[in-house]
């Protein structure tokens, strides 16, 4: 028992930020540059190799975006989303390659750390809200917020409340996103400490050490489902708030 | 002796703070389900909502997880 | 506490990918992509039109040729019953024909056999009369007078006219 405790306490230092000596990147920046290099790549071979009778890579590319755009964007919200297609698949597929690279033993996710979260939080923030002045101007996006035909102090209270929850917004959506990578890679961590001491303890452990090795991989194989999915949730909290900017106004 | 109580204080609070999520998360599962298998037609739509209220009940259990390694920190 | 606490170093780190990858992605790729999703569509779109096209093509052909062929086949049925009716109609007159034909060779047979009857008749009637007088003169050995003969004469052929008839 004496064993868990300094090395459970050495794998959350080593998934804490650090600087690397003589490098102007984090431990998890530097992922985030090989996530956008692998990214970028992808997508400019794929956008080179597209037929008409859809195969390899450039059908993987191509299914992806269909997926965006049919099952995210014109469904959420609608024909007039086309203009944001190009956003919220950048940041669907950069946040994906991000949670999947950090999947690779010994690498980590650019999106497991709160410094590039809350950075993309706040640019789908800014996006969306810009999206809202755009189109109804500073004041008017503003005015939108105060319901119409409401009792004045209730309405004042409430669009105090739709205040704070737009700026708890970026909040959510960074602690979500950073909190599931973090907690996966720590989960991960966890039970390949519980393997390495098993097997290293005693004799019985050696037999018992396929519990934690057996947890591991299930929790492995969750962990690439949730790779996924919180890439969508991402995503799809972008168009649902894109949304809201674009109709905004209108309820 | 501070240092192991505040890592319980984390550990307790995180599991504590995690009962209400994760009865929301399965809530929200299994009425989908049931709105799926009423109105199959809608099952791509319900899909997406039920995604975007996951995140929000999933949110309440993360908060509690980042307040967990807070109070880890604390001596 | 530098777990929640954003660093500044990858907060710069960040928003820069972050707008590489969008400057670069929607510049270069995504239309391209997009495109051929469209294009694709597009294509699928009209092959399935013009699929639908030819159909009603094929329809409206093979529509035709059912009529076509139902009118043909009247039509045949009709020549054949024309056919079977003017057969028949010749075949009444030929019979119709062959039955006069024959009617009059059954009367002209008749009345030949009935001249030939009578020749025949005559020629017995002399020849029988002069005979029976030759036979009679002899037999009596006198010679009747020709009033005698005349009557026995008729009396003989009266007999054997009965016989006859």
């Amino acid at each position: 028992m004496n064993a868990i405790g300094p090395r459970v306490t050495e794998l959350l230092d080593e998934l804490m930020v650090h600087s690397l000596r003589g490098f102007p990147l984090t431990n998890y920046g530097i992922f985030l540059v090989i996530a956008l290099i692998l990214t970028l790549g992808f997508f400019l071979i794929a956008s080179r190799r597209l037929t008409l009778i859809p195969k390899g890579i450039g059908n993987v590319a191509e299914m992806g975006m269909e997926f965006i755009r049919d099952n995210m964007v014109f469904d959420v919200i609608g024909a007039e989303g086309r203009p944001y297609l190009a956003f919220i698949a950048s940041m669907f597929f950069f946040v994906l390659f991000n949670n999947l690279l950090g999947l690779i033993p010994g690498a980590k996710p650019g999106t497991g750390t709160m410094g590039t979260t809350v950075t993309w939080a706040l640019i789908v923030f800014v996006t969306y809200n810009a999206i809202g002045m755009r189109k109804l101007g500073v004041f008017g996006y503003i005015k939108s917020f105060y319901p119409k035909g409401v009792f004045a102090p209730l309405a004042v209270y409430v669009m105090l409340l739709e205040l704070i929850s737009h700026f708890i917004r970026p909040l959510t959506m960074s602690i979500r996103l950073f909190a599931n990578m973090f907690a996966g890679h720590v989960i991960l961590g966890i039970f390949a400490i519980f393997t390495v001491l098993m097997w290293n303890g005693s004799a019985v452990g050696k037999v018992t050490a396929i519990l934690p090795l057996a947890m591991q991989i299930a929790m492995y194989a969750l962990e690439v489902f949730v790779a996924f999915i919180q890439a969508y949730v991402f995503a799809i909290l972008t168009t649902v708030y894109i949304n809201g900017a674009v109709h905004a106004g209108e309820h | 002796m501070t240092g192991s109580l505040s890592a319980l204080g984390a550990g307790l609070g995180f599991a504590i703070g995690a009962i209400g999520p994760a009865l929301g998360i399965g809530w929200i599962g299994s009425t989908t389900i049931s709105s799926m298998a009423r109105q199959p037609e809608m099952a791509g739509r319900l899909q997406t909502t039920m995604f975007i209220a996951l995140a929000l009940a999933e949110a309440i259990a993360l908060l509690g997880f980042v307040l967990a390694f807070v109070l880890m920190g604390v001596k | 506490m530098s777990l929640i606490l954003p660093q500044f170093p990858e907060v710069i780190v960040s928003l820069i990918s972050f707008l590489v990858l969008f400057g670069v992605l929607a510049k270069f790729a995504f239309p391209a992509i997009n495109k051929m999703l469209d294009d694709r569509a597009a294509k699928i779109k009209d092959s399935l039109e013009k699929a639908e096209q030819t159909r009603v093509e094929a329809e409206r052909l093979l529509e035709d040729y059912k009529t076509q062929m139902a009118e043909a086949r009247q039509e045949a049925s009709r020549v054949i019953e024309q056919g079977r009716k003017v057969a028949e109609t010749v075949k009444a007159e030929i019979v119709a024909q062959a039955n006069v034909e024959r009617e009059g060779l059954l009367a002209r047979a008749r009345e030949e056999i009935e001249g030939e009857k009578k020749a025949a008749m005559a020629e017995l009637q002399a020849s029988v009369a002069d005979l029976s007088v030759g036979v009679a003169g002899r037999i009596l050995g006198t010679t009747m007078t020709k009033a005698d003969h005349a009557a026995l004469i008729d009396k003989y052929l009266a007999e054997v006219g009965s016989i006859n008839e």
